[in-house]
Formats: structure tokens, C-alpha cells, sequence
């Protein structure tokens, strides 16, 4: 990983020196060319991984290989410099030409469509010259370097949740498009080349909307970033499931036209604003909307998110949820032509322009009344949410347990039904009906308005004899200890205060440990029944084998139990089957102790046993 | 040559603030090569900056090529017709020479890319970039920018060259390339070159307009500017007190302009003697023709 880290872009710079020898040919001296060119961009980029590298913490084993990234685009961007300045140019005498020149005949004048293409060629072509693009274009490859290599392991959500996520993953790049275009327009006048330009036929509208074309750039950049961002998920991220829905394509369609709307900002801010922190001022307030959108009414519903530019993700599963997606795309391609009219208006305002601005305005204003209506069917989502039943496919695991899920996730019930076999097998026929179901995993009031009225005040609850399922696949991970838990009357979840049941001492804490282990590897199954932190003043953390700090376990026991389970678990698994089995009734009640099951298994005693303190967990 | 003059000015006027640039000015230029002279803050800046659409006069008329600039119409078809060199031309110095040029060709409506790219070639290669055309404009020199300056000027060959100051920057063999150039690529052309170089107008200019104080003051050949200093420029091997102008020559000897010095050798006016004899006249006083 390493090596290519760095092989790549060194090639890069090779082939880009490379081509501007070629360029320049053999007489001349390597001139600056496409790799003196590149010099702003590649130190945008290097900028943004040194970002990233220091975000990344001091523990994070991720900081080497994003580490290698900035000294690779470091090393070339230094390289590009040293190529900019070194060819600096001696002066020239000015020889009579070999021959007389014949001029080409002038053409008829071309349309104002024709020159405003051609300006947005170069202008697309300058966007790559600009630094704050290249600070875009960086992390636009930085996250695709942690999304899609580094962290790609730890995505646990729905395909369809994960999506939504693109126009936050675009907005780095639409900021940066802001400042670039801005810089662009502006360009004339800082450099005292307006005078110049204003003698030219064409005029100032043409020039705008030649600014306006090189929107093509970002937003063939992202369409590629973000299909190539997801594809590259596809094969890395093992745990993302669910299936894509149509709105998804809106997700990805608005992350894109996002990068018009960066574009269109930035030529209206030069176009009306002589400041030159504008563009900053104006990304500060869009930023500042689109968060305060994202939190009007929190917790709960929240149907304004929908006209943020990087709406909230919303907790429920997206099942549950109508986002309104399509008319959040066109609430951006209307407020970006809202945007484009305004820049267009600075040196026009006849009825083509003011109609455009009209029409595109009145798109805003629908589209507003679209995000924040009601969704398309609400008594289908209710239904899901007080009937999961008619929406989930079941399947048994084992015994007596059977595990059911929604019908568009039925890729992970073979994945659950893996984990949650072996449990179910090493229980005794006498143990009752299990169910793992998914349910509506929010409040109610996450639910939109019209799905809550058909469901009344309360959310329905499951059967005594159901354990819920969540939508995270790593919570899913614990479905074998849901499994024993619930066949030895354990809660599967703290209870309302959020703390966990202590069961410190009991016989059933250390089954439940050993149940859970069914199926894994030795390894795995160690460090079931291992704390992070042996070692801890803590007795609750030393009781506890969870090491996510932001998760609250059910169930938390001593280290003596976990030293005990660690015990249990290396014996062979019939020996331990037989006693489990034959005196489970026994096992059961919390009143038999750890010891007591180990002297059944010929296995030394472990107490005394830590004085557990209940208290609530997971405080990130 | 034809003489019926391109563009023609009657009772121009143009102020800033309380600062009066341009005084009732009548002036008419015909195609070939028109010479302004003037000291700094004569107005020969503003009037190119009229006619070159920069500006629009407060007062007068103008008709350039035919048209009115003032009108839209007629401003566009001037800037169509039209390649202008301002005096302190700004240049995008993160640009190539080939993109600038380029840029200003698009802007000049060159739309198909093949014929414009082939046209900045062409022009480049006129003022002799052709090598450097890749180079950022940043990296080259002062008088390689003002090359590329007069390059995008010459973008299809144009009928009207205005261009303010052009050799400043230029070493006096560039100057000469200068001439060569101009002699060629503007054959035809109606071409305005402000200058404080008498001896390119000298070697240029077939009519020449001498500005002071916002007026015009002499408009004719530079034979007839020069001939306005006949018989008062003087060389002398000592500097005379009462002389108008005097000044060491190269030689060690000193020039005159005024009454002769004792012992002084009377010498062939040029055109800077002619200027100087008549910047030296009150401001007030009528403009003189040939």
C-alpha cells in the first residue's frame, strides 16, 4: 500500500514531465508546460492530506499510508515549483521574421453561444491551475482514500443510507469551486487586464456565461469521484447491504449538481461583490444554513433538512423514512439557476434573463412546498413500523429460533442466520420460541407527520418472546449474544436509564459468554470473553468485553466471570453441552453462582468476584 | 495612400473631477500610421481610451470607421475593427503567452479553434515568441510581455490599431523590429501610436498630432514639426544661460534650442527640437499646423 502510495503519484510527475519535454522538444530546456502548471493543484492537495494527517490522531494506524499520500504529492508538487521557477526565461532578441505571414482570413464574427463554449474551455482548463480547486480535487482523493481503502471495513449501514451521505462527500470540492470561480472572474480586474478585455466585441454576459460553462469540470469531477467512490465500496466495504432505490440516484444526481451550484456562486459573487473574502463569507452562511436546516426541530422529524444542501442523514432505516429526494434535487438545480440568473442580471436583465431567473425561482419555491409535503404512501411505512411481520422474510436458524428481516434486507438474514445457528443449536430443546426481528428502530417522533397518525401515540412493542433487531450490521454482530441472552432471561438491552444488568458472580453470565462463542474461531472467542482493559481500577471495565465507548452493553459482568468463560470455552465444546444442557433450569436462576458451574466442569473456582457497580455506559 | 481621414474628432472633451484631459479637441486621423506626441498628462492617453471605446467623451462628436461609438451598435462594430495596446496592459501571469493571446482571440470572437489557434501562432510569431509561446507570462521579461501585448493586438489584422506607448520596454533593436512590424502588418490600417519616442515618429508617423494640456497643438507631418524649430537649434561646445533648452549631447558638444549662444554652429531642427520648441510655447497660445 505504501509503495503505491508513493510509485503512483511519482509516476504521475514522471509522465507529466514526460509530456512537457515532448511539448517543448529536444532544443528547448524542460519547460514548465502541464507539470509546472499542475504546481497549485498538486500543493492544494498536499495541503488538504496534511489536514487530514493531523486529524487523524496520534494512535491512528491510518496516519502512515495517508502520510505516504502527502509526501508523494508534496515531493510533487515540489518538483512542479522547482520546474515553474527554473524556467525562468532570458530575454530574447527579437528577429525579422523568415517570411511574410498571410493572415487568416477574419472570420464573420461567431455567435455569442460559440464564444462563450470556447471561453468555458479555458476556463474549465484554468480551474485545474487554481489551488483552491486542487484543494478540492484533494479531498475529494483523500476520502476516497479513507472511505474506500482505509475505513472501508467499518461501513455497517444501508447502501441506501451510506448514499445519502454523497453531498456531504461533494461539499469539499463545491466549497473549493466557490473560491476557484470567484478567483476566476475576478481575475481581469486584479490583473488589470479589464481595460483590455472591455475593447474585445464580446461582452460582459458572454464572459459570464463562458465562467458559468467551466461548471462542466466539477461536476464531471464528482459524477466520477463519487461512482468511483462507490464502486471501490462495493468491493472493500463487505458489510454495507440494502438495496439502492431510485432516490438514491437523486442523492447522487444532487451531489453532482452541486458542483454547478459551487461554480454559479462564485461567478455571481464576482460579478456583484468587490470583496475579496465574499466567496468565504457567503460558504460560511451556506454552511451555517444548511447545518441549522439540518437541526430545526431536533430530535424528531424534521422536514426542512430536505432544503439543506448536505441534508441530515435521518436516523430511522431509510424504509421508514420518504426523504423526498427528487424534490431536493430540484431545489438544487433551482436555487443554481436562481444563482446563474443573478450572475447573468449583473450586465442583463432583459426578459430572457429575468424569465430564466423567474421560472427558476418559481422551481425553488415548488420545490419547497415538495420537501416539506407529505410523503407518497404513509400507510405503507406505518404498516412497517406496527407490523413488521407482513414486510419481513423469516428464516429458522436452529432449535428453536428463527430470525426476521425486513424483505429489502434479506442479504444479511443468511448472515445473521450464520451467526445465530450455532447459538441456537447449543440450546436445549426445552427453550422456548426465539425471535430476532427487525423493528422501527427511532422515536416516534422521527416519523413523518402522516406515517405517525395512522400509528397512533405510542410505538407498538415486540412479543415477550421477540428480540430486536437493529439496522447497524455491526449490532447485528451481537445477535448471538441476543440469542443467549434471551434464552437465559437476560435483557438484550440496558434498560430505560441505560444501564446495564450486572451479572457478576452468576453461573448464566458465563453460559451466555460461552452460547455467544459458538461458531467463532479460538481467537475470536477469547477475545469475546476479554475486557480492552484488563487492568482497569474499574471493576465495570474490567467487566465489560465491549470496546466500543459509545455502546452501552446489556449485560456487564466481572473479570473473574470473564477469566471463567475464557476457562469454559477451552474445554471441549460436548463436555461443556452436557453439563449446560442437563442442569439449564439450574443454570438459569441467578442465584446459581460462577463457581458452581466450574466445579461442575472440574474447573478451579475464581471468586471472590469484583463488587460491580450498575451505572449508564456509552457516554461519547 | 488615401487621405480621407477614418476617424475624426470635432470639439472632444473629456474631464475627471476637476481635471480637464481632453479641451475641445478637433482632430482627424487617416489610415497609415498617426503619431501622438505629448508630456505626461497632455491627454493623449484619454483620447486613445475614446477612441478605443474605453471611455465615452462628455462632449463632441466622434466618428471612428464610419460609425458613432457612443451608439451600441457603434461600438461594437469598432471593437470589432479594432486591436488596442494600453499603456500599462495587464496580463494574466499564471497564463502562457499562447493562452493570453488565445484568450483575447476568443474574445475577439474566434470561435473555431483550429483558425484562432493558427492566428496566435501567426501573431506571436510576428513579434518573434513563437519559441517562448508556452512560457508563463510571468516568467518572461518586460519587454517580452510588451511583445505579447502587441501580439494580441494584431489579432486579425485590424483596421484600427490604437496603441498607447507600445516600444516602452523595448530595447532599441525591438524598437526597430518595432517599425518593421508596423510598416508590414499595418499597411492599410488606420494605426494612433502615442509615444514619447520622437525618433519613432520620426521614422514612422506620416501625420503627427502633438497634444499639450488637454489641446491640440500642431497636427501635420514631422517634417513640418521639426520645421518649426528652423533656425534655433544651435550647437555650442559651452552651455549658454539664456538659452530656451540646452542640453550635452553625446559628442560632449551642447544642443540649443533659442537664441543663439556666442560661437554656436546652427544644425538641422529634428522632430524632438520641433516638440520642444513647441512645448515651450504658452499654453494658451493658438495650435500651429504645416
Amino acid at each position: 500500500m505504501m509503495i503505491l502510495v508513493i510509485l503512483v503519484p511519482a509516476l504521475v510527475v514522471g509522465v507529466l514531465r514526460l509530456i512537457s519535454y515532448n511539448r517543448s522538444g529536444p532544443a528547448e530546456p524542460v519547460g514548465p508546460g502541464v507539470l509546472a502548471r499542475a504546481a497549485p493543484m498538486l500543493l492544494g492537495m498536499a495541503a488538504v492530506g496534511v489536514f487530514f494527517f493531523v486529524m487523524l490522531g496520534a494512535e491512528s494506524t491510518s496516519r502512515i499510508p495517508v502520510l505516504g499520500l502527502v509526501l508523494a504529492l508534496a515531493f510533487a508538487a515540489a518538483i512542479s515549483f522547482r520546474a515553474r521557477h527554473r524556467s525562468t526565461v532570458a530575454e530574447r532578441s527579437w528577429s525579422a521574421p523568415a517570411s511574410a505571414s498571410r493572415p487568416a482570413e477574419r472570420p464573420t464574427p461567431a455567435s455569442s453561444w460559440s464564444v462563450s463554449r470556447a471561453l468555458g474551455r479555458v476556463e474549465s482548463r484554468q480551474l485545474f491551475q487554481s489551488p483552491w480547486f486542487g484543494v478540492g480535487l484533494g479531498f475529494c482523493v483523500l476520502l476516497t482514500v479513507m472511505f474506500g481503502v482505509l475505513f472501508a471495513s467499518d461501513n455497517g449501514s444501508t447502501w441506501d443510507g451510506y448514499v445519502q451521505l454523497a453531498p456531504w462527500l461533494a461539499h469539499p470540492l463545491v466549497g473549493m469551486s466557490v473560491l476557484a470561480a470567484h478567483r476566476a472572474v475576478t481575475r481581469a480586474r486584479r490583473d488589470h487586464a479589464d481595460e483590455l478585455f472591455d475593447t474585445c466585441p464580446t461582452d460582459a454576459t458572454t464572459r459570464t456565461v463562458g465562467f458559468l460553462l467551466s461548471a462542466v469540470t466539477p461536476v464531471l469531477i464528482l459524477a466520477v469521484y463519487l461512482s468511483l467512490l462507490f464502486s471501490i465500496n462495493v468491493v472493500r466495504s463487505p458489510h454495507l447491504y440494502g438495496p439502492l432505490s431510485a432516490d438514491n440516484l437523486a442523492d447522487v444526481l444532487a451531489a453532482v449538481a452541486l458542483g454547478a451550484g459551487g461554480i454559479t456562486l462564485g461567478v455571481a459573487l464576482g460579478r456583484w461583490v468587490r470583496f475579496a473574502l465574499a466567496p468565504a463569507v457567503a460558504l460560511a452562511v451556506v454552511l451555517g444554513v444548511a447545518l441549522r436546516l439540518n437541526s430545526i426541530g431536533d430530535p424528531g422529524w424534521n422536514p426542512w433538512a430536505a432544503l439543506s444542501t448536505a441534508p441530515a442523514v435521518p436516523d430511522p432505516a431509510p424504509i421508514f423514512i420518504d426523504r423526498a429526494a427528487w424534490w431536493h434535487l430540484a431545489w438544487v438545480v433551482a436555487l443554481t439557476c436562481v444563482v446563474g440568473a443573478l450572475a447573468l442580471a449583473r450586465h442583463r436583465r432583459d426578459g430572457k434573463v429575468v424569465g430564466f431567473g423567474l421560472a427558476a425561482a418559481a422551481l425553488a419555491v415548488i420545490s419547497i412546498v415538495g420537501t416539506t409535503g407529505s410523503p407518497a404512501d404513509p400507510e405503507l411505512i406505518a404498516s412497517r413500523v406496527t407490523d413488521p411481520g407482513a414486510h419481513q422474510r423469516c428464516s429458522a436458524a436452529g432449535g428453536s429460533v428463527r430470525v426476521c428481516v425486513y424483505r429489502q434486507y434479506g442479504e444479511v438474514l443468511e448472515r445473521l442466520i450464520d451467526q445465530v445457528g450455532p447459538v441456537a443449536r447449543a440450546l436445549p430443546p426445552t427453550v422456548g420460541p426465539i425471535t430476532l426481528r427487525q423493528r422501527f428502530n427511532g422515536q416516534l417522533g422521527d416519523l413523518q407527520p402522516a406515517v405517525r397518525r395512522p400509528i397512533g401515540t405510542d410505538l407498538p412493542g415486540g412479543l415477550k418472546d421477540e428480540v430486536t433487531l437493529g439496522f447497524d450490521i455491526f449490532a447485528m454482530d451481537d445477535a448471538g449474544f441476543d440469542v443467549a441472552f434471551a434464552a437465559l432471561g437476560l435483557p438484550t438491552e440496558p434498560d430505560r436509564r441505560r444501564i446495564p444488568t450486572v451479572v457478576a458472580g452468576q453461573a448464566r453470565g458465563v453460559i451466555a459468554l460461552w452460547l455467544a462463542a459458538r461458531g467463532m474461531t479460538p481467537d475470536e472467542a477469547r477475545a469475546l470473553a476479554t475486557s480492552p482493559d484488563p487492568g482497569s481500577p474499574d471493576a465495570f471495565e474490567r467487566g465489560t468485553p465491549d470496546d466500543d465507548p459509545c455502546h452501552t452493553p446489556s449485560v456487564v459482568w466481572s473479570a473473574q466471570d470473564l477469566h471463567a468463560a475464557r476457562a469454559v470455552i477451552g474445554l471441549p465444546a460436548a463436555e461443556v453441552a452436557q453439563v449446560v444442557i442437563s442442569g439449564w433450569d439450574r443454570w438459569k436462576d441467578p442465584a446459581s453462582g460462577t463457581d458452581e458451574l466450574l466445579a461442575a466442569l472440574g474447573l478451579p473456582g475464581v471468586g471472590p468476584f469484583d463488587q460491580v457497580e450498575p451505572r449508564p455506559a456509552g457516554t461519547c | 495612400m488615401t487621405t480621407t481621414p477614418t476617424i475624426s474628432l470635432v470639439g472632444v472633451s473629456k474631464g475627471f473631477g476637476s481635471t480637464i484631459a481632453l479641451d475641445h479637441v478637433d482632430a482627424a486621423f487617416a489610415p497609415g500610421i498617426n503619431g501622438l506626441l505629448g508630456p505626461n498628462g497632455a491627454g493623449k492617453t484619454t483620447m486613445l481610451r475614446i477612441l478605443a471605446t474605453v471611455l465615452p467623451a462628455d462632449q463632441g462628436r466622434l466618428d471612428v470607421l464610419g460609425v458613432d461609438p457612443t451608439t451600441g451598435d457603434g461600438r461594437l462594430s469598432v471593437r470589432r475593427r479594432l486591436g488596442y495596446l494600453p499603456q500599462e496592459p495587464g496580463f494574466h501571469r499564471q497564463f502562457s503567452a499562447f493562452d493570453f493571446v488565445d484568450y483575447v482571440a476568443i474574445l475577439k470572437e474566434w470561435a473555431d479553434r483550429k483558425t484562432r489557434h493558427d492566428e496566435v501562432r501567426r501573431v506571436l510569431g510576428l513579434v518573434d515568441l513563437d519559441s517562448v509561446m508556452h512560457k508563463r507570462i510571468g516568467q518572461l521579461s518586460g519587454g517580452m510581455r510588451r511583445r505579447v501585448g502587441i501580439a494580441q493586438a494584431l489579432i486579425g489584422r485590424p483596421d484600427l490599431l490604437v496603441l498607447d506607448e507600445p516600444t516602452a520596454g523595448l530595447d532599441p533593436e525591438q524598437r526597430l523590429r518595432f517599425r518593421e512590424l508596423l510598416g508590414t502588418e499595418a499597411s492599410g490600417a488606420t494605426v494612433l501610436l502615442s509615444t514619447h519616442q520622437t525618433d519613432d515618429v520620426a521614422a514612422l508617423c506620416h501625420n503627427v498630432v502633438v497634444l499639450l494640456s488637454g489641446q491640440v497643438r500642431y497636427t501635420g507631418t514631422p517634417a513640418g514639426l521639426a520645421a518649426l524649430a528652423e533656425g534655433r537649434v544651435w550647437l555650442a561646445a559651452d552651455r549658454d544661460l539664456r538659452a530656451e533648452l540646452a542640453w550635452i549631447t553625446g559628442e560632449g558638444r551642447v544642443r540649443h534650442i533659442g537664441d543663439p549662444p556666442a560661437g554656436a554652429q546652427l544644425v538641422e531642427p529634428t522632430v524632438e527640437d520641433g516638440y520642444l520648441v513647441l512645448a515651450g510655447h504658452q499654453a494658451h497660445a493658438a495650435p500651429l499646423a504645416s
